[in-house]
């Protein structure tokens, strides 16, 4: 109150005494400074540039809670679809069996990553597993290429293996994924890559907060004849009588396409899923984050507006003293 | 038809489209492969068959399921399990004949 009366003192006294004139150099609002001019040249602590942090992550926390929500709602439509599709790939691997260490001339390595960011580190994971995967199996007559799905595992794998790129994809999820849409990729990559074995490297949603990075292979006919042969763990083909077409080999060379395109279709929703999962951890801890953030600046905010109030109670009452005494 | 000493005939039926997998243990199933209609009992011997879009038919006691298939694979294995893989599958009661004719002439005139 009585600084309230004393400012009004000052005000009126202000043209008078003020050796300044009315139109004083500004501050730019680019660099604020830490001192604010009021009446009479009194110079107080500012408060703004904690103020306007304070607003800044209040804004940052009430996005990161939106994207946290609308992950969790893109979560719950694709999950259903993804527990479904796991029942496709089953038959196949039962059948023909999934084998990692296979070792063949000609490998390809399809890395599915994401297109948007801000989903905490699965393409990170997945990029480093391709690239394990590429030094394990380079070698005198070996070789490994890259097919690539997203455009994060294409920002990070064009910096060193440029060379190795066979084929980039990108925009997976404009319209809602499907089996149509990925047995076109699928055909794609079929045509336009030789293989021997395709090792999709993809993060299989476990849980809410699990992702596992997994690699399924797709063995071509000729490799799972010779691995079926060689005794190793694949169930003997030839036990099987094939039916139907002109060759045994051209129902083997179909049903290894559709093997492929089952388990793409799988992976791709799987990432899906983990994308969705993990930008929902992500943003979550992001929220977190920002609100603790927010609790020290409005400590530190309390703390300079408590000093600058009685700094300027110190100053009034020394200068009312110095008057009477 | 139920063989005596021979295990019920294990079926799981796995689509893409609606991502259904269901297990059953019926009597017969009759296949629409590529060389033609293919009966599959209990005790058939080992086979990866690829079929034709056309009718399954599940036979379970006196009870028949018809189901529309797109193309598919079907292995049929060692042990009486049999395990049918397409892209669709529809029951028959849920397609309407006259819907499909129309259609069926839309995309005819279209591909012309």
């Amino acid at each position: 109150m009585a600084m309230a009366a004393l400012r009004r003192e000052g005000r009126r006294l202000a043209p008078l005494i003020s050796p300044r004139t009315i139109t004083a150099v500004r501050s730019s609002p680019l660099y604020p400074t830490l001192e604010d001019e009021g009446p009479l040249g009194v110079r107080h602590i500012s408060t703004q540039v904690v103020r306007n942090r304070m607003k800044s992550v209040k804004n940052i926390q009430k996005i990161t809670k939106a994207m946290k929500m609308v992950a969790a709602s893109k979560l719950r439509a694709i999950q259903t679809k993804t527990e479904n599709s796991r029942g496709l790939w089953q038959p196949f691997t039962a059948l023909l069996g999934d084998l990692p260490s296979a070792d063949v001339k000609k490998n390809v390595v399809v890395t599915i990553s994401s297109d948007k960011g801000l989903c905490g580190g699965i393409n990170s994971t997945s990029v480093k597993i391709s690239k394990g995967l590429h030094k394990l199996n380079s070698g005198p007559e070996k070789e490994t290429k890259y097919v690539i799905l997203g455009e994060k595992a294409k920002a990070q794998l064009v910096r060193d293996s440029k060379k190795d790129i066979e084929l980039i994809i990108t925009e997976l999820q404009k319209n809602p994924l499907n089996y149509t849409q990925v047995s076109v990729l699928a055909d794609e990559i079929l045509k336009n890559v030789e293989y021997d074995a395709l090792r999709i490297v993809f993060n299989k949603f476990q849980s809410v907060v699990s992702f596992v990075p997994t690699v399924s292979t797709v063995l071509s006919t000729e490799i799972v004849e010779r691995e079926a042969e060689s005794g190793g763990k694949l169930v003997d083909l030839d036990s099987y009588e094939v039916e139907g077409g002109e060759t045994k080999g051209e129902i083997l060379q179909n049903l290894a396409e559709f093997q492929f395109s089952c388990t793409m279709f799988n992976a791709v929703l799987e990432n899906a899923c983990s994308e969705q999962g993990a930008r929902m951890s992500a943003m979550d801890s992001s929220s977190r984050n920002a609100g603790d953030m927010l609790d020290r600046l409005t400590l530190t905010y309390n703390r300079t507006r408590q000093a600058s109030i009685t700094t300027e109670l110190i100053e009034i009452i020394s200068g009312a003293s110095a008057l009477e005494g | 038809m139920f063989l005596f000493l021979q295990p019920p005939l294990t079926r799981s039926h796995r689509t893409v489209r609606r991502g259904i997998v269901r297990r059953y243990e019926v009597d017969m199933v009759i296949v629409p492969a590529t060389t033609g209609q293919m009966g599959v009992l209990p005790g058939h011997v080992a086979t990866i068959a690829e079929f034709k879009p056309g009718v399954l038919s599940v036979h379970e006691g006196s009870e028949t399921t018809k189901y529309f298939v797109s193309s598919g694979f079907v292995f049929i294995h060692a042990n009486s399990f049999a395990d049918i893989i397409t892209v669709k599958a529809v029951p028959l009661d849920r397609i309407n004949a006259n819907l499909v004719q129309k259609r069926l002439v839309d995309f005819t005139q279209k591909l012309s």
